[in-house]
């Protein structure tokens, strides 16, 4: 047993296997004629009123309390709602960055007023939300934020630009990351989160088009928008300890290696029951390389069950993930000579995920910045 | 972990760190099997980790394995619990002494090759074919004429003649691993413990080593490059448990063959970033380093490389095809 970072042999528990068959016919039900290529944006997929369909099925703010709309189940069983809706390529964009990050960051600083206001409804599936962290000189480098918040009678007036939000078009929340103070004396300091609603006037939402021609992320600019005090999440100042637990959320999920599961899928409908010895050989390394992934984020869930901070850990599945599925499209592309343009499903799904790919190791935090991460949990920074 | 294998954790590794010094590892590369060592291994009951009671597990042995990769242990211990157990779950008499394992695709096979310590060893088992033809034998070696050869650790890897004695059959255990796949598990183990050494070893040479007036661990090309090797130590480490467990219960194949291709192919990628961060001063023999290095670049081939796994792991995925791809791969759990 290594001593640097722990990845417990944690299975699934046996009582999550009726909840599986759930999902599973749920599902059936619910994507029969949803195509394969649909299906391969997976957690850009998005479908308001599919989301509405799990909140009332309970798949959303599975963990929290009950008496803030959650229904108290353990992260088990919400993992094996992530991972199989992620299997099937559900569209599931619209809740996730709520149900993932926004929900248990208010949970955990937000004030009574925003749990109780906020949290059922994201439960139910009925408000969305962003996030608003990166902007144009503020990528990797958080702590450069420049948007400011105002100090104002009764609340904040914001002026700024958060820059590639996902989702900032089609949300009603954002969970935003603002400079409340010009000249902290830490590098770390003087920065605020606050829950905006987004049809506050002086808010003016920009899709960005993407380079395979989607509308996925947004610039959203603040033009003495005004926030009022009720929206401060957490401490004045404590922004940066915020977002920091807020990105160890958003790091522990199996989407971080799943994106690409609908190719892999098709890949195999693709090649046929009679593969010749290289692609059996690179298919069985695949399928090596994903069912170990998927016990190392299952180590993940279980830390995250026993009330462990996981954030090495997810940071190690996040970087070894995001190879694993970045790789997947050009490993597949080789596999099979002669893939027509857009003809078939299996090539939809194909030129989709190889254009997405690049992607996978930026958002979220990017790959050096992860590695960065896991350095300092092995004692080098 | 439960208390079992925290027990045998503290044990080996109080054994193992303090025993097996690299002087003990270049005596035994020049000739010196470690006696002493093996007498301690043995007063422990260390052979007997798998058979001990009903409830030894391949779960807690996996602690064992572990620090005898970790480590660098030259000793046939890995292979005697493994082919104890083997013989167990076989209902058969359990002899006295050093076993060892070998596989062979074919029956007919005159000599065995690259087993594991034969010429020190009391008995092999042998497996022929996997699947439906699998064949097991059990072989007193001092009928059989053994030639010496090593790996490129330096480790007892001998041909076996068995042309003249083939051994009696032993029944087939109806659950647990075949003696090829018990073999793959105790490699991916060990394995995934020297993987584990090499991360130890990197970054504490990454703190200590000082180039432009700072440890090299303060270099960002270096963090990112150990931040890689722990990323494949987790990753081989998680792969290894699971397949230990999974060889508890009725049919490890797969969980076996997962464990073995994630250890085999990582092995390209860590050792040379181990190397890489080490210098020179990794490259040489006096330098410990290779003890570890070059025992992943053996283990990997031994009892399947990454192809004889991967293929049969593929050609089922294709077989079931896409329907059954994710189910197959929730089913264990
Ligand atoms: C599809 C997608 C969706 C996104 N969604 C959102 C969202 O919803 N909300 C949001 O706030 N942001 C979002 N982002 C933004 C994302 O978080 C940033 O792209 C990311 O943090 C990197 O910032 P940057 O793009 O400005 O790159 P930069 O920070 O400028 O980095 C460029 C390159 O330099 C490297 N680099 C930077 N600093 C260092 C350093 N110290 N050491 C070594 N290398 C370094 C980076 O690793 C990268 O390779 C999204 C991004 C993408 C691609």
């Amino acid at each position: 047993m290594t001593t640097y970072f722990s990845f417990a042999p944690n299975s699934l528990p046996g009582s999550t296997q009726a909840l599986r068959e759930e999902i599973r016919s749920f599902l059936d039900q619910e994507l029969s004629d949803y195509p394969a290529v649909k299906r391969a944006e997976t957690w850009m997929g998005y479908d308001k009123a599919f989301s509405k369909k799990m909140g009332d099925r309970g798949w959303l703010g599975m963990t929290w309390p009950k008496q803030y709309g959650g229904h108290e189940r353990s992260a088990f069983e919400r993992y094996v709602v992530l991972e199989e809706m992620l299997a099937a390529g559900a569209p599931v964009g619209a809740h996730w960055i709520g149900d993932r990050q926004s929900g248990p960051l208010l949970l955990r600083f937000g004030t009574e007023k925003q749990r109780e206001e906020i949290l059922p409804r994201v439960a139910r599936g009925e408000i969305f939300f962003c996030i608003g962290m990166s902007e144009p000189d503020s990528g990797s480098d958080l702590a450069a934020t420049k948007t400011r918040a105002q100090k104002t009678d009764g609340g904040w007036l914001i002026n700024g630009t958060k820059l590639w939000s996902t989702g900032a078009q089609h949300a009603d929340y954002m969970i935003a990351l603002f400079r409340t103070e010009s000249n902290p004396e830490s590098r770390h300091g003087g920065l605020s989160q606050f829950l905006v609603d987004l049809k506050t006037p002086g808010i003016t939402v920009r899709p960005i088009k993407d380079l395979s021609g989607a509308e996925h992320f947004n610039e959203v600019v603040f033009e003495d928008a005004f926030v009022g005090d009720d929206w401060l999440v957490g401490e004045e100042g404590g922004g940066w300890a915020q977002v920091t637990a807020e990105l160890a959320y958003e790091r522990s999920g199996p989407e971080r290696y799943m994106s690409c599961m609908p190719l892999l899928t098709e890949l195999v409908r693709e090649i046929g029951p009679d593969p010749d010895e290289r692609q059996a050989i690179i298919l069985g390394k695949l399928i090596a390389r994903l069912a170990t992934l998927r016990q190392m984020s299952i180590s993940v869930a279980g830390m995250l069950e026993d009330g462990k901070d996981p954030a090495l850990e997810a940071s190690i599945v996040k970087d070894q993930g995001a190879l694993f599925e970045q790789s997947l499209p050009h490993i597949a592309n080789d596999l099979i000579d002669g893939v027509s343009a857009t003809g078939t499903d299996y090539a939809q799904v194909l030129n989709l995920l190889v254009q997405i790919s690049p992607s996978f190791s930026l958002r979220g935090g990017t790959r050096e910045i992860l590695r960065g991460i896991i350095a300092r949990g092995l004692g080098l920074r | 972990m439960d208390e079992i294998s925290r027990l045998l954790q503290e044990t080996v590794t109080k054994l193992f760190s303090e025993a097996v010094t690299p002087e003990l590892i270049r005596n035994f590369e020049d000739g010196q099997f470690p006696e002493e060592l093996w007498a301690q291994v043995q007063e422990l009951g260390l052979l007997d980790v798998l058979v001990a009671d009903d409830d030894s597990t391949w779960t807690s042995a996996y602690e064992v394995l572990f620090a005898l990769g970790r480590w660098s242990v030259p000793i046939p211990l890995a292979e005697t619990m493994a082919a104890r157990r083997l013989l167990r779950d076989a209902g058969e008499e359990i002899p006295e002494g050093i076993i060892t394992l070998a596989y062979a695709d074919d029956y007919a096979t005159k000599v065995l090759t690259g087993v594991p310590w034969a010429r020190m060893a009391d008995y092999v088992i042998v497996q022929t074919g996997t699947g439906d033809e699998t064949q097991i034998r059990l072989m007193p070696i001092g009928e059989a004429n053994v030639s010496n050869k090593t790996n490129i650790a330096l480790e007892y890897r001998d041909d076996v003649d068995i042309s003249v004695a083939p051994g009696r059959p032993v029944r087939k255990a109806n659950r647990g691993p075949t003696a090829l796949e018990a073999g793959a598990l105790v490699r991916s183990v060990q394995i995934a413990g020297a993987l584990d050494g090499m991360l130890h070893e990197a970054v504490t040479y990454a703190q200590d080593r000082t180039q432009f007036g700072k440890p090299i661990g303060k270099f960002q090309a270096i963090q990112q490059q150990l931040a890689v090797l722990a990323g494949r130590v987790a990753a081989v480490g998680r792969a290894a448990q699971t397949a230990a467990a999974a060889a508890d219960g009725d049919d490890p194949v797969i969980d076996i063959a997962i464990a073995k291709i994630e250890a085999s192919d990582s092995v390209s990628e860590t050792t040379s970033i181990a190397h890489q961060v080490h210098g020179a001063i990794g490259f040489t023999y006096e330098h410990h380093l290779h003890f570890l290095t070059r025992r992943a670049w053996a283990w990997r081939n031994e009892f399947g490389a990454t192809h004889h796994w991967a293929l049969p792991l593929g050609r089922n995925a294709a077989q079931r095809g896409a329907e059954n791809l994710w189910s197959d791969l929730t089913g264990g759990v």
